[in-house]
C-alpha cells in the first residue's frame, strides 16, 4: 500500500509538466461535465486539475514534516537517554508542559507571522509535534540501551556509535516506523487547518486550502465539486495512514 | 431519535413565534458583520459602517438630505469671509444632548479643541487654527489656508461632542461607558449588546431637525441567507448589504432592492520606482490586461460594473461628463508601447529586459484573491512571469513604497468629499497611489483645494480626473456594486457620492427622519 | 507501615509536586516571552490596521504619535515590555484598543461560551464511546465490532473542521434545523427557559462537532480496555453467575475502564482546546478562540497576549491539578 501510494505521488510529480495549467477561464461555476471532469470554482479553474497538483503539495509536506518530528524527538530522547538522571527529568517535565500547550496557539501565530510555504509549513509543524513523541522514543530507546547485546558490546569495548548503529536503530526501527506513520496522520490533520483557516502561503495549493475556498459556496449547489473532492481527498490520504498504522504490529494507537 | 425530533419541533416554534406587538414594532436593519464597537466618536470599530451608526447618535454641524445635498444640522446657518479664511455658524437653539442639556457653541468649540488633542481617524483638524465661541449660538471657525471642502468635508464629518460629559475624559479611548454615547442625533443608544454586535436605539423625541421615523431601530448581525429569511418572515426590514448577485432572489420574494455603484473601486497600483515609474509602461500594462474579461470572470452575477479610468466614477457629482480613456483590450499596442521602452520578447515569447527575463511581483490584498489571481493569468498569458503574494491588509500596509514589488491590487474609496484626494494620491497608505510624478496631479488638486467657488473646484477637479486616466497613477478595473434590500417601512437610496465622508449606503439617517 | 515511611513518601510527593510546578512555570514564562516578541514580529502594526481603514483622514505626524502612545505602542521594545509585564505581574491583562475594553472583561465574556462547548461536548463523548467501545470490544472480531470499528476509523479519518462543515452544510443549510452560527439568535428571549433553549439550540452542532471529533479516541480506549477486561477470570466469572447486564457494565468494566479514562482525559484537553478554536471560527461562535483568530487579524497585540496567557495558565494549571491529584491517589493507594 506504502509503495502504491509512492509511486502515484511520483508519477504526479513526473507528470507535471504535462498536465493543464491551472488557470483561470470564463466557464465560471460550472457543474461536472465532459469538459470539466470535476466542474470549475469561481474564477474557472479546474477542479480535477487543482486536486492533482494540490495532492503532492500536501502529501510532501506531511511526509517532510513528519520526518522532522520524528527525527527531533529521537534526537532529545537520545539526549535525555545518555544524559543524567537530573537532566533526563527536567527534559522530561518540560515536554510534558509543552505537551499541555494547544499547538493551535503557537500555529496560529507563526502561520499569521509568516504564511508559511511548503518548505515552511514542513518546518513548522514539525517543530511543534516533535514533543508528543519524546516518552515513547524515549522508552525505546532506554529498553534497547539496557538489552544483553548492547551491554555485552559496550562491555567489549564497541564505541557508542556503533552500538547505536548496530543494535539499537535496528531494533527500533519498525517502532519509528509507527510513530511516523502518527506523525504523518497529525500532521496532516494540522496543516490542513492551517491552510483551511487561510494561514498558508495562498499560492500552495493544497487540499485543505482548496476547502477554505469551497466555503463562500456552501449556500449554492457549488459545494458539491468545490468541497466534497478535496475533503474526501484529504479523509482517504488519513484513512490510508491509519490502516497502515493498524496493520503494524508495532504500531500503539493514537 | 423520534424524541429528538420532537423536542427539536417544541422548541423551533417556542423560538420562532414573534415577541413583539406590531405597533411599536422596532425597524429591524441587518448587518452581515457583527460586531461594529461602542456607537461614540473614540470607541467604535475603525470602519466606514462604524462611523455611520455613530452618526446615527452624533450630529455634526453640518448634515446631508436624502439626496446627499448640504444640509443646516446642529449649525442652522454659516456663512465665509470673503478671504475664505473665517466661518461663522449659528447654532440651532433646538438642539438638546440626549440628556436634555442644550447644544451650544460652547461645545462645539470644545470638540474642535479636544480632537486636536485627542485624534479622531475621521476628521484631521490640521487646517483648523482657532475655534471660538463667541456666543452660546455664534461659533466662528478660523483657518490656516483656503479650504473648499470646509462645509462638505469636514464640518460634515466631524461629530460634536458633549463638554460636560467628555471634558472629564482624559483618554477618551478607554470611555466606552453608556455616557460616552452621548450625543445629539436623531436617536439615541439603548443597548449595546457586543457579543452579538446588536444594536438597539430609540427615537430622540426633541430631536431639533424634525421628527424620529420609528420609536426603535435595531441592528443586528446576520448572515445573508438568514436575513433573507428573516426579511420574508417580517422579522427583519432593511437587509442593508446585500450581496448583488443575490438581488433577484429578494426581488422575486417581493421586497425591493436598490443598487448602486459604491465608488469604493479595486485597482492595480504601481511602484512608481520600478519599473512602472514611466506612465508609457503603465498604459501598455492598461493595453496588456483586458478587463472586460476580468470583469466577466469575477462578476457573473453583476457584483462589479468596469470602473472608470479617471478616478471619479459614474455618478459622482464631482465627475466631469466625459467619458475617461477605456484602455480596451489591445496586446498588439501594448507590445508596441512596452518595445519602445526597451523590452524584448525573448525564448518562449517572454518579455525581457536587457537579455533577462521580466518577473513581475503583484501584491494583493487577500480580499481580491479572485481578481489578482485572474490578472496574473492574463498577465502570463502575454508573456511576463509573475510573481503572486497575497497578503494580509496589515502586512500590506507594511510594504513601503519603492519597496520589493511591482503591482499591488487593492481597493479604495473614491467618494466623499475631494479634500483628501491628495493623500489617496501621493500618500504612502498601502492602498494609496503613492505616486507624486512631475507634480501636476498635486498642483491641480491644491488648486481644487484654494478655489473660491464651486463651479471653480469644479473646473480643477475635471482636469484632474482627465489628467488621472492619461497618467494612471493607478489603474482602476471594477467598481463593485452595492445592494441593499427592504420592505415598504423605509424608503431607501443610496446617496450618489456615498454619505458623510463617503461612505456607499442607502442607510443614511437621513432616511429614517421626517424633514 | 511506619511512621518514617509515610513521612518520606509525602516529601516525594511534596517535591515532585514543586517540581511540576516548576517546570509549569518555566513554560509559561516561555509563553509570556514568545508572545510579546512573535507579534512583533508580524508585518504590520495595530496603529496601521486601526487606520486602514478608507475613510481615516491624513493624520499629522503628532496625531499619529499620539494614537501611539494611548495603544501602547510608543517607546522602544523594552520599555513596552516592561510596561506589560509590570502589568501582568498585578494581574492586568491590558485594554483592547479594537475592543475598547479591557482584555479581561472580553476574556470572561468568552470563556462561558467555550466552556459550554467543552462541557458540553465531554460527556457526550466520553458515555458514548464507553458504551460502544466497551460494546465492540467484549466481543472484540465479532460483526458489530468490525462494523463499528470500520466506521469510527473512518470517523477518525475526517478531520474536525471537515465535520463541523460537514454538519453545518448538512443540518443548518440544506435541511436547515439547526442555525448555522452565533450562540443566540437575533432576538435573544427575556425567559429564561426560552433564552436557555436557544442557547441549547445553537450549542447542538459545534458540541456535536466536537464530540464526534473526540470520539474515536475514547472508543479504541474502550474497546482495547475491554477486550483484555472480557478474558479475566473475574469477569468471566461474573458473567457465568448470570450478573445483570447494566451491574456488568457499570461495576465491572466501567470502574476498570474509568482511571484509564481519567488518565486519558488529561492528555487529550491540549487537543481539545485546538479543536475548538477550529469549530468556534467555522460557526462563529463567540469564544476564546474566534477572539484568538480575530485578535491575529486585528493585530490586536494586548489582546492576544492577554488571551493566549490566560489560555496557557488556565491549562498549565489544571494539568498540574489533575497530576497533583492524580499523584495522590497513586500515593494513598
Amino acid at each position: 500500500m506504502l509503495f502504491g501510494l509512492a509511486a502515484g505521488l511520483l508519477l504526479l510529480l513526473v507528470a507535471q509538466p504535462l498536465m493543464p495549467a491551472y488557470r483561470s477561464s470564463r466557464d465560471v461555476l460550472t457543474a461536472p461535465g465532459r469538459e470539466h471532469l470535476l466542474g470549475t470554482n469561481d474564477i474557472g479553474q479546474d477542479v480535477l486539475t487543482g486536486l492533482l497538483y494540490a495532492t503532492p503539495n500536501t502529501v510532501l509536506m506531511a511526509l517532510a514534516a513528519a520526518t522532522v518530528a520524528t527525527a527531533t524527538a529521537l534526537i532529545v530522547a537520545g539526549a535525555a537517554a545518555a544524559a543524567g538522571a537530573t537532566t533526563r527529568n527536567m527534559i522530561l517535565r518540560l515536554v510534558d508542559a509543552l505537551q499541555v500547550m494547544p499547538s493551535i496557539l503557537v500555529l496560529l501565530f507563526i502561520g499569521t507571522l509568516m504564511q508559511p510555504g511548503l518548505a515552511g509549513l514542513a518546518l513548522l509543524l514539525g517543530l511543534t509535534s516533535w514533543h508528543e513523541d519524546v516518552r515513547v522514543a524515549l522508552a525505546m530507546l532506554r529498553r534497547e540501551l539496557q538489552r544483553e547485546n548492547v551491554r555485552f558490546a559496550r562491555h567489549m569495548g564497541a564505541s557508542r556509535t556503533y552500538c547505536l548503529r548496530r543494535h539499537v536503530l535496528p531494533a527500533i526501527r519498525p517502532a519509528l516506523a509507527a510513530l511516523y506513520l502518527q506523525n504523518i496522520r497529525q500532521v496532516t490533520l494540522r496543516a490542513a487547518g492551517l491552510a483551511f483557516l487561510g494561514l498558508t502561503d495562498p499560492r500552495l495549493l493544497t487540499w485543505g486550502g482548496m476547502m477554505q475556498d469551497a466555503m463562500e459556496h456552501l449556500y449554492t449547489p457549488a459545494w458539491l465539486w468545490l468541497l466534497l473532492p478535496p475533503a474526501l481527498a484529504l479523509t482517504a490520504f488519513l484513512l490510508i495512514i491509519l490502516l497502515l498504522i493498524e496493520n503494524d504490529p508495532a504500531g500503539a494507537r493514537a | 431519535m423520534q424524541i429528538l425530533r420532537t423536542v427539536l419541533l417544541v422548541l423551533a416554534t417556542v423560538l420562532a413565534s414573534p415577541a413583539l406587538p406590531q405597533g411599536d414594532k422596532p425597524l429591524v436593519i441587518t448587518d452581515t458583520r457583527g460586531d461594529r464597537g461602542m456607537l461614540a466618536p473614540y470607541v467604535h470599530a475603525r470602519n466606514g459602517i462604524a462611523y455611520l451608526y455613530t452618526s446615527y447618535v452624533f450630529d455634526s454641524l453640518i448634515a446631508q438630505d436624502a439626496k446627499g445635498e448640504l444640509v443646516p444640522g446642529l449649525a442652522e446657518s454659516w456663512t465665509l469671509s470673503e478671504d475664505g479664511l473665517t466661518a461663522d455658524l449659528g447654532l440651532n437653539p433646538k438642539a438638546r444632548w440626549h440628556d436634555g442639556q442644550p447644544v451650544t457653541a460652547q461645545d462645539a468649540a470644545f470638540t474642535f479643541s479636544y480632537m486636536a488633542q485627542n485624534p479622531y481617524p475621521f476628521a484631521s483638524l490640521g487646517n483648523i487654527g482657532q475655534a471660538e465661541a463667541i456666543s452660546d449660538r455664534h461659533l466662528r471657525l478660523t483657518l490656516k489656508k483656503r479650504d473648499a471642502g470646509l462645509f462638505s468635508g469636514l464640518l460634515l464629518a466631524l461629530p460634536i461632542l458633549p463638554r460636560h460629559i467628555y471634558s472629564s475624559q482624559t483618554d477618551p479611548g478607554h470611555f466606552a461607558s453608556p455616557a460616552a454615547a452621548t450625543g445629539s442625533g436623531p436617536y439615541r443608544l439603548v443597548e449595546y449588546d457586543k457579543a452579538h454586535g446588536r444594536y438597539t436605539l430609540e427615537a430622540n423625541p426633541d430631536y431639533y431637525r424634525g421628527q424620529p421615523l420609528f420609536d426603535t431601530l435595531m441592528i443586528v448581525t446576520m448572515s445573508t441567507d438568514a436575513a433573507l429569511q428573516a426579511l420574508n418572515n417580517g422579522e427583519v426590514d432593511v437587509i442593508s448589504y446585500l450581496p448583488p448577485e443575490r438581488a433577484g432572489d429578494a426581488e422575486a420574494a417581493g421586497w425591493q432592492v436598490v443598487a448602486a455603484r459604491s465608488g469604493h473601486i479595486v485597482k492595480i497600483g504601481f511602484n512608481h520606482e520600478g519599473l512602472f515609474g514611466d506612465a508609457e509602461m503603465r498604459r501598455a500594462l492598461a493595453y496588456a490586461l483586458d478587463r472586460q474579461a476580468i470583469l466577466d470572470i469575477t462578476s457573473t452575477g453583476g457584483e462589479a460594473a468596469l470602473a472608470d479610468t479617471g478616478y471619479f466614477q459614474s455618478g459622482s457629482p464631482w465627475r466631469g461628463n466625459v467619458a475617461d480613456p477605456a484602455y480596451t483590450h489591445d496586446p498588439g499596442h501594448a507590445t508596441d508601447l512596452l518595445e519602445k521602452q526597451g523590452l524584448t520578447r525573448g525564448a518562449s515569447e517572454k518579455w525581457q529586459r536587457d537579455g533577462v527575463p521580466v518577473t513581475l511581483r503583484l501584491l494583493a490584498d487577500g480580499a481580491q484573491a479572485r481578481i489578482a489571481q485572474v490578472v496574473t493569468d492574463q498577465l502570463e498569458a502575454f508573456g511576463f512571469t509573475v510573481d503572486l503574494r497575497l497578503m494580509e491588509q496589515a502586512a500590506l500596509q507594511a510594504v513601503p513604497a519603492g519597496g520589493d514589488y511591482d503591482l499591488l491590487i487593492s481597493s479604495t474609496s473614491t467618494t466623499g468629499d475631494p479634500s483628501d484626494i491628495a493623500s489617496r494620491v501621493k500618500g504612502q497608505s498601502w492602498n494609496a497611489d503613492r505616486y507624486h510624478g512631475d507634480g501636476r496631479l498635486d498642483t491641480i488638486l491644491q488648486e481644487a483645494g484654494q478655489s473660491a467657488t464651486p463651479d471653480e473646484r469644479l473646473t480643477h477637479l475635471h482636469e484632474f480626473q482627465r489628467l488621472y486616466a492619461k497618467e494612471l497613477p493607478s489603474l482602476m478595473l471594477l467598481d463593485p456594486v452595492m445592494a441593499t434590500a427592504h420592505n415598504d417601512r423605509v424608503e431607501l437610496s443610496f446617496m450618489p457620492d456615498g454619505a458623510l465622508i463617503g461612505i456607499p449606503t442607502a442607510i443614511d439617517k437621513s432616511a429614517f427622519v421626517t424633514e | 507501615m511506619t511512621a518514617g515511611a509515610i513521612r518520606i513518601s509525602g516529601r516525594t510527593w511534596a517535591a515532585a509536586l514543586l517540581w511540576g510546578l516548576a517546570a509549569r512555570f518555566a513554560v509559561l514564562m516561555l509563553v509570556v516571552l514568545a508572545v510579546f516578541i512573535l507579534p512583533r514580529l508580524l508585518p504590520g502594526d495595530p496603529l496601521g490596521i486601526m487606520l486602514s481603514s478608507d475613510y481615516t483622514q491624513n493624520l499629522s505626524e503628532s496625531e499619529l504619535a499620539e494614537l501611539g502612545a494611548r495603544m501602547g505602542i510608543a517607546g522602544s521594545g523594552a520599555e513596552q515590555f516592561g510596561a506589560w509585564l509590570g502589568d501582568l505581574l498585578r494581574g492586568n491583562l491590558g485594554y483592547s484598543a479594537t475592543h475598547a475594553r479591557p482584555v479581561a472583561t472580553l476574556l470572561a465574556e468568552c470563556l462561558p461560551w467555550t466552556l459550554l462547548l467543552i462541557l458540553g461536548a465531554m460527556p457526550v463523548y466520553l458515555v458514548l464511546a464507553a458504551l460502544a467501545g466497551i460494546g465492540a470490544g467484549r466481543a472484540a472480531g465479532g460483526r458489530f465490532d468490525r462494523g463499528l470499528t470500520g466506521f469510527v476509523t473512518i470517523l477518525a479519518s475526517i478531520p474536525p473542521f471537515v465535520t463541523a462543515v460537514l454538519l453545518m452544510l448538512g443540518l443548518a443549510i440544506l435541511w436547515p434545523v439547526f442555525p448555522a452560527s452565533g450562540a443566540l439568535p437575533m432576538l435573544p428571549s427575556d425567559q429564561l427557559v426560552i433564552r436557555t433553549g436557544q442557547i441549547a439550540l445553537h450549542a447542538i452542532l459545534p458540541v456535536t462537532a466536537l464530540a464526534l471529533h473526540e470520539f474515536a479516541r475514547f472508543y479504541y480506549l474502550a474497546r482495547g480496555e475491554a477486550a483484555v477486561l472480557t478474558h479475566r477470570p473475574f469477569v468471566l466469572n461474573a458473567v457465568a453467575r448470570g450478573l445483570p447486564p447494566c451491574r456488568l457494565l457499570a461495576e465491572y468494566y466501567g470502574r476498570n475502564i474509568l482511571p484509564t479514562f481519567v488518565a486519558r482525559l488529561s492528555d487529550s484537553v491540549s487537543g481539545l482546546v485546538s479543536a475548538v478554536v477550529i469549530i468556534e471560527i467555522v460557526f462563529s461562535y463567540p469564544g476564546i478562540g474566534g477572539l484568538i483568530y480575530g485578535a491575529i487579524l486585528d493585530r490586536d497585540y494586548t489582546l492576544l497576549q492577554g488571551a493566549t496567557i490566560a489560555v496557557a495558565a488556565g491549562l498549565l494549571a489544571l494539568n498540574w491539578l489533575i497530576d497533583a491529584a492524580g499523584t495522590a491517589l497513586a500515593g494513598r493507594g
